[in-house]
């Protein structure tokens, strides 16, 4: 837009109507500005220096990537904790994925009370902090745990447990079924992390066409083969943006420890460098995981404008 | 119908087939949709439970001693009616503020695309990747020394410190920053690329100028789109405690009283280690209960605009 500005005075209309379309923008390049490249720029200047704060504000030195050495080499739980998030995204993104997108085209099918459900499937969404601040004010509070058994959670857990005890006496090491049992722990959370994927998939599914379907149905194509060659390539953008979605997701929930342990460091051990070191280091290990995803999956996504 | 006619292939795989299939979908769903429900339905049984209920293993479901205390404690200690108006005038303020900035934001990148417009909407884009604590200790300074382009510096010397005031959420909002403002932005801005162009032009022929185009061509088309982003921006305000915890920590929305139960429920027992376990657990569950129903009653209310909104905003286009 400079440029235009600079080598014309008169403007053609085409430079006026974009020019003349930033008065929307107005707010947002503000936004963006004070609120998220200062911070962020700022943030990534405490990474590198000596922040002390005093009464009259904050003074910071530079000294170099003492902070980065410091949770890299000094302190290893942090480094560990990073490590241990990955591997658990990593686990979950492909079960989350399968999951929401085996419940949305049943959401998508045509059956009585399809809009209860669909409702109960966002509600996960709303009952998020129930999860969430549960865990903590009982960990907390120190409420013993026994008292969980109550009511059907209770019934589940002891199934697990059975279960387990069943794996054991079947002659199957501990390992193997430990990890059995871990993942169907997780089952309640993959569940509540589905929803906004579900949605997402949901909407594109009941955006495809049906007149595809119809031309399908006259060649002959069964239910099955319109599934995988009309539904499964028409949703698959949508697809990578969900993958997206639950990496962003679950790197950055409040339920995440490394998110615990940045806000701890900042706010009660006061290492406000070493604090954004830290968001510095996880934003990078995200950054790389959301290339490759993205790398990877632009060559099969099917696009249907080519 | 005799035992041949069932067995009929035709009638197997027009009738019968079909119907296996769909009570397999239906049980799979209740099943699933039960355990969603799951934590719903063990607070409403522990709502009415007294302490002594819970130590009793004959007890699954339905409380033997029915009892009103935990609801009378945990409205008290919450400062429930105050609590939840303000929550809700809090998330319909912010939201309201928050999807009317995205909406304009969306347009403006939707239309007449030039580079600085391209790298910006990336910016926005990486808004959203970038996980807000990394950043939001220097967010914390921004506001601490506020000032809007040097004008109140002029005035006052120095910038203001609105921390702890609602001001930090309403900036946020009206610059197109607050939480998630880049999903909507994204979403709405799909949605306006979605609509055809001529629409457009045929509003200039006309001599319609751009905010009255804006105004009164575009705007209406999107509006179920705006209802979807609106209310899920009320959802996530009203379960926020991220932000609040930072820069407001008074504003005692119910995510924030209710995160911060423990504190006010050990107050009100006197002292945590003299009583059991079983009393707190019944009033973390009923807290937790009474910040989400209303939210989970809200949404039932309106979830017709939000499904509009999902069938008809244009995601995939």
């Amino acid at each position: 837009m400079k440029k235009a500005n600079v080598s014309k005075l008169s403007l053609s209309l085409k430079n006026k109507d974009i020019l003349k379309s930033y008065v929307f923008l107005i707010p947002v390049i503000y936004g963006l500005f004070f609120f998220f490249l200062i911070p962020v720029i700022k943030s990534f200047l405490f990474s590198v220096s000596d922040v002390s704060s005093g009464p009259e504000g904050y003074g910071i030195h530079l000294s170099g990537f003492s902070s980065y050495n410091q949770i890299f080499n000094v302190d290893t739980v942090y480094r560990e904790m990073v490590v241990k998030a990955l591997l658990e995204v990593l686990a979950k993104t492909p079960l989350i994925i399968i999951f929401s997108f085996f419940i949305a085209s049943m959401l998508n099918q045509n059956f009585k009370g399809k809009t209860v459900f669909r409702v109960i499937f966002f509600m996960p969404v709303m009952l998020e902090i129930l999860s969430l601040k549960t865990n903590t004010l009982e960990k907390n509070m120190g409420v013993f745990s026994n008292y969980k058994n109550s009511g059907a959670e209770g019934a589940t857990v002891s199934f697990v447990s059975q279960f387990s005890d069943w794996m054991t006496g079947a002659g199957i090491s501990t390992e193997i079924s430990e990890q059995v049992v871990s993942l169907v722990n997780q089952v309640y959370s993959i569940i509540g992390l589905s929803a906004i994927q579900i949605l997402i998939l949901l909407i594109a599914m009941q955006s495809i066409s049906p007149s595809l379907y119809e031309a399908a149905t006259v060649e002959g194509a069964t239910g099955w083969e319109s599934f995988w060659k009309i539904t499964f390539p028409m949703v698959s953008p949508m697809i990578l943006t969900c993958i997206i979605y639950t990496i962003i997701d679950s790197f950055t929930s409040g339920a995440n420890a490394v998110m615990e342990r940045i806000y701890s460091t900042a706010f009660e051990k006061l290492q406000f460098s070493v604090s954004a070191a830290m968001g510095w280091f996880y934003f990078a290990v995200i950054a790389l995981l959301l290339g490759v995803v993205a790398f990877i999956f632009t060559k099969f996504v099917f696009r249907y404008d080519e | 119908m005799n035992v041949k006619t069932f067995f009929n292939k035709t009638y197997m795989q027009k009738k019968v087939v079909p119907f296996i299939f769909s009570l397999a979908r239906l049980l799979l769903l209740i099943g699933i949709s039960y355990m969603i429900l799951i934590p719903l339905f063990t607070k409403l049984s522990l709502l009415f439970m007294e302490s002594g209920d819970l130590k009793d293993f004959s007890v699954k479901w339905i409380p033997k001693h029915f009892t009103l205390e935990n609801l009378r404690v945990a409205l008290f200690t919450m400062d429930y009616w105050p609590a939840l108006i303000r929550t809700i005038a809090f998330c319909l303020l912010i939201a309201f503020l928050q999807i009317a900035v995205t909406t304009i934001s969306a347009y403006g990148f939707a239309r007449n695309k030039s580079r600085v417009k391209n790298f910006l909407f990336v910016l926005v884009l990486a808004s959203l990747l970038i996980p807000p604590q990394t950043y939001i200790v220097t967010l914390y300074t921004q506001f601490q020394y506020f000032d809007i382009l040097g004008i109140v510096s002029l005035i006052n010397g120095e910038g203001i410190n609105i921390i702890d005031t609602i001001w930090t959420f309403v900036a946020l909002a009206a610059t197109g920053m607050g939480i998630r403002s880049g999903l909507y932005i994204y979403i709405e801005k799909q949605t306006f690329s979605a609509l055809p162009y001529e629409l457009e032009e045929a509003a200039k022929v006309d001599g319609a100028g751009m905010i009255r185009t804006f105004w009164s061509i575009m705007l209406p088309n999107i509006i179920p789109t705006m209802v979807m982003c609106f209310i899920l921006s009320f959802i996530w305000h009203w379960n926020d405690t991220l932000y609040t915890g930072y820069f407001h920590s008074q504003v005692g929305t119910l995510a924030n009283v209710f995160s911060k139960l423990q504190h006010s429920v050990s107050d009100y027992l006197g002292g945590w280690e003299t009583r059991t376990g079983a009393e707190a657990q019944l009033l973390l569950s009923v807290g937790g209960l009474l910040c989400v129903l209303p939210l989970v009653l809200l949404f039932i209310s309106v979830q017709r605009f939000f499904v509009q909104g999902v069938e008809r905003s244009g995601l995939v286009g």
